[in-house]
């Protein structure tokens, strides 16, 4: 009973308001005490988060509004004529339940201001499905959830995907990188080597972490570099990983014809105003 | 002795055996005096022993609240103060008075410890970042462990699950707002806090007491007092916001003026997508002290350069790498270090399939007999493909970088082939949509 919704707001607008109304009353008393702020951090649901998780999503990219009418059957598709991703519901929706999201780490990072030092968390997050797909983000914010939420979509923004082969024969499903590839960020730069099924991977912690978020079950890897820089690290080892479908092997000489991008073949319908359900149908009047 | 030489399958090996120490010795919560052997307990608000610094020295530390571990702080400024007179960095005050009111005749003096001089703003500083770093993680630790069992305090299920499922549940089966789970940190004892506080029937935001928890419930629920108070300074400690590095005091007096709705804004503006893929971003994770340390194939020397490696085993050994892998490709070089490994794990000399006792006459027989040369044939084989020891740091530094395009047609035991390409448009489904398409 004690547990039901606040009398006061019974609906969840009127609920987020007086969170948020309580949150700024609190805020504006801890602006002048620098000491003593965490009402920003209190109340930080102050805006109906609980459905935040539903919020229609709509599209502002001519891809973003593709993908919501299905348009576009697969991620491979937009992977295919090399279209830029600019929102992360399109990642979250083609493959949403199996992506697994890890924060790599948080530190404190300094800038010096007029007024001292200012202190702001920074998170690196790298997201994948185990299955072909890996990303990458980092975000720095005052907030540690916010520089967390900022680096998921970041990294859901940057989803590459990774080819993978096989070490001999051509038995099961493909285990290892098809080539070796080399990946650069900084000084660092990490080689991929294929290897053969149940080596797992041989490699720091880093890059292991990666690979295995990125679906390759086997490989060795050779790094060189200032690795204790483990930003540049996993970065090049992102590089890496992204490099296998960029290596021309002799399997994809053959020629497919050229096909026109979905902008073309649907340039009717996003020519149409974008309506609230996401298309006009015309009906015949006749 | 004889079945050890044939096929042993060793079990899961890793070289370096990580002390995790998760049972800290109980710190001694112990403040000493900086100039006596006076000790007190290390409290929260630490009046006791600023008192007693006071009365019994005459010397103010300026903001002592504001300092991160003052333990810490007063062990460092007792090493000072053993070289140096006090002088030299307290600032004088002399007041017509006694510590304890009376008035004199005389000026007594009376210092001040400020972060005016810089030393004592180093050392203040440092302690912060050290508290954050400590603060940092713990939040990491709490935001993977999976095994945090604890009855729900108000519906009393039993869970184990991460503490943010926790705090999730709070939030959405019983409307308790302690703030996103990812800002906070010392969960447990913020939990421990809130039950206190609700057995003893006080309310946490505003601190009434109640007759008994129905009357308290219906209070926090009909003010919407489900929530952590701003202004109670005792949460402070569990929110990450608050391990900041203090700003100086003076920038207080230009941010007041600012409207709370601007800063509203712009916090959700940062969360609004922005591009920023710096190559300065990816290099501030710097994590010097956990250096990845490459060990000797023959003894336990250990070294973070791979080139300070093969000049100890060339110098130690009498074993040059280079000299011996000449002619290898990669993968006959992996093979090799993992058969130099299983061999001087079981104690076998490399050559001659002789047994030994322990590990330093095995070093001296290969050092004696010079049986430290391995035959192509004898490591060879598919077994040593997988690495003898799991976290074998020696394998990531064999390959060269430069010669690459030669590579390819050498090592491959057998075509290294891609998976099936699935980047092909389905045909007939784009002739479908194009069909429903046209029609309309």
């Amino acid at each position: 009973m004690a547990d039901t919704a606040p009398a006061r707001g019974g609906f969840k607008q009127g609920f987020g308001g007086a969170a948020g109304g309580g949150t700024g009353g609190g805020g504006s008393r801890g602006r002048g005490r620098r000491g003593g702020r965490g009402g920003r951090g209190r109340g930080g649901r102050g805006r109906g988060d609980k459905e935040g998780n539903q919020k229609e999503w709509v599209p502002v990219t001519k891809l973003g509004r593709l993908v919501r009418d299905g348009k576009i059957r697969s991620l491979e598709e937009i992977y295919l004529y090399s279209l830029p991703i600019k929102e992360f519901e399109i990642i979250d929706f083609f493959l949403g339940r199996s992506l697994r999201d890890e924060v790599l780490k948080i530190m404190p990072v300094q800038k010096q201001t007029r007024a001292g030092q200012r202190t702001r968390f920074k998170a690196f997050v790298a997201i994948g499905d185990s299955n072909g797909h890996i990303g990458l983000g980092v975000k720095c914010s005052k907030e540690v959830a916010t520089a967390i939420r900022g680096a998921i979509i970041l990294a859901k923004l940057s989803v590459v995907p990774v080819r993978r082969g096989y070490w001999g024969n051509k038995i099961g499903k493909p285990h290892t990188v098809p080539c070796k590839v080399t990946g650069k960020c900084g000084s660092v730069q990490v080689k991929l080597i294929p290897a053969p099924r149940g080596t797992g991977i041989v490699s720091a912690p880093v890059p292991k972490k990666l690979l295995q978020m990125a679906g390759i079950e086997d490989c060795y890897t050779q790094c060189r570099g200032s690795t204790t820089t483990l930003g540049n690290f996993a970065k090049a080892t992102y590089s890496a990983i992204m490099k296998t479908y960029a290596f021309l092997t002799p399997d994809l000489w053959k020629e497919i014809p050229l096909s026109k991008s979905p902008y073309e073949v649907y340039a009717d319908f996003l020519a149409k105003p974008a309506g609230k359900t996401g298309g006009i149908r015309n009906i015949d009047l006749s | 002795m004889e079945e050890i030489s044939k096929t042993t399958i060793l079990q899961p090996l890793t070289l370096i055996q990580k002390s995790t120490d998760n049972s800290k010795e109980p710190e001694e919560d112990i403040c000493v005096c900086l100039f006596c052997e006076h000790t007190e307990k290390n409290e929260k608000d630490n009046k006791k022993i600023l008192s007693h610094i006071f009365y019994a020295h005459r010397l103010i530390i300026s903001d002592a609240h504001e300092i991160a571990d003052l333990k810490e702080y007063l062990a460092y400024w007792k090493e000072q103060f053993k070289a140096q007179t006090i002088e030299e960095f307290c600032t004088t005050m002399l007041l017509k008075q006694l510590p304890d009111g009376t008035k004199t005749e005389n000026d007594e003096k009376y210092y001040l410890l400020a972060d005016i001089v810089p030393r004592d703003k180093e050392i203040r500083i440092k302690l912060q970042k050290k508290l954050i770093e400590k603060a940092l993680e713990r939040h990491q630790f709490e935001r993977s462990d999976k095994n945090f069992i604890r009855g729900c305090l108000f519906c009393r299920q039993q869970i184990p699950t991460t503490r943010y499922d926790y705090i999730e549940h709070l939030y959405s089966k019983h409307f308790l707002q302690l703030g996103r789970p990812e800002n906070l940190v010392f969960v447990d004892e913020l939990i421990d806090f809130i039950e206190e506080k609700l057995e003893a029937k006080i309310c946490i935001y505003c601190e009434k007491i109640f007759k008994d928890r129905a009357t308290l419930k219906e209070h926090m629920r009909k003010k919407g007092h489900k929530k952590i108070n701003p202004d109670i300074k005792a949460y402070d400690r569990f929110f990450m916001i608050n391990y900041k590095i203090k700003e100086d005091s003076s920038a207080q007096v230009s941010e007041r003026k600012l409207p709370f709705i601007q800063k509203r804004n712009s916090e959700e503006d940062e969360e609004k997508v922005i591009f920023c893929n710096d190559d300065q971003e990816w290099s501030e994770w710097n994590e010097k002290e956990n250096e990845i340390l490459i060990i000797c194939l023959f003894c336990s020397h250990k070294s973070e350069n791979f080139d300070a490696i093969l000049s100890h085993m060339q110098e130690v050994h009498k074993f040059n790498y280079e000299q011996v892998t000449v002619n290898f490709n990669f993968y006959q070089k992996v093979k090799l270090i993992n058969y130099i490994r299983r061999k001087i794990h079981l104690k076998q000399c490399l050559s001659c399939e002789e047994n030994f006792e322990n590990h330093e006459m095995l070093l001296n027989h290969l050092n004696n007999e010079n049986h430290l040369v391995c035959d192509l044939k004898s490591f060879d084989k598919p077994e040593f493909f997988f690495p003898t020891f799991e976290d074998d740091t020696f394998l990531c530094h064999l390959d060269s970088f430069n010669d690459e395009e030669d590579e390819m047609s050498e090592d491959s035991f057998g075509p290294v082939v891609s998976e099936d390409r699935n980047l092909t448009i389905n045909e007939d489904a784009e002739m479908l949509s194009r069909e429903k398409f046209i029609e309309i």
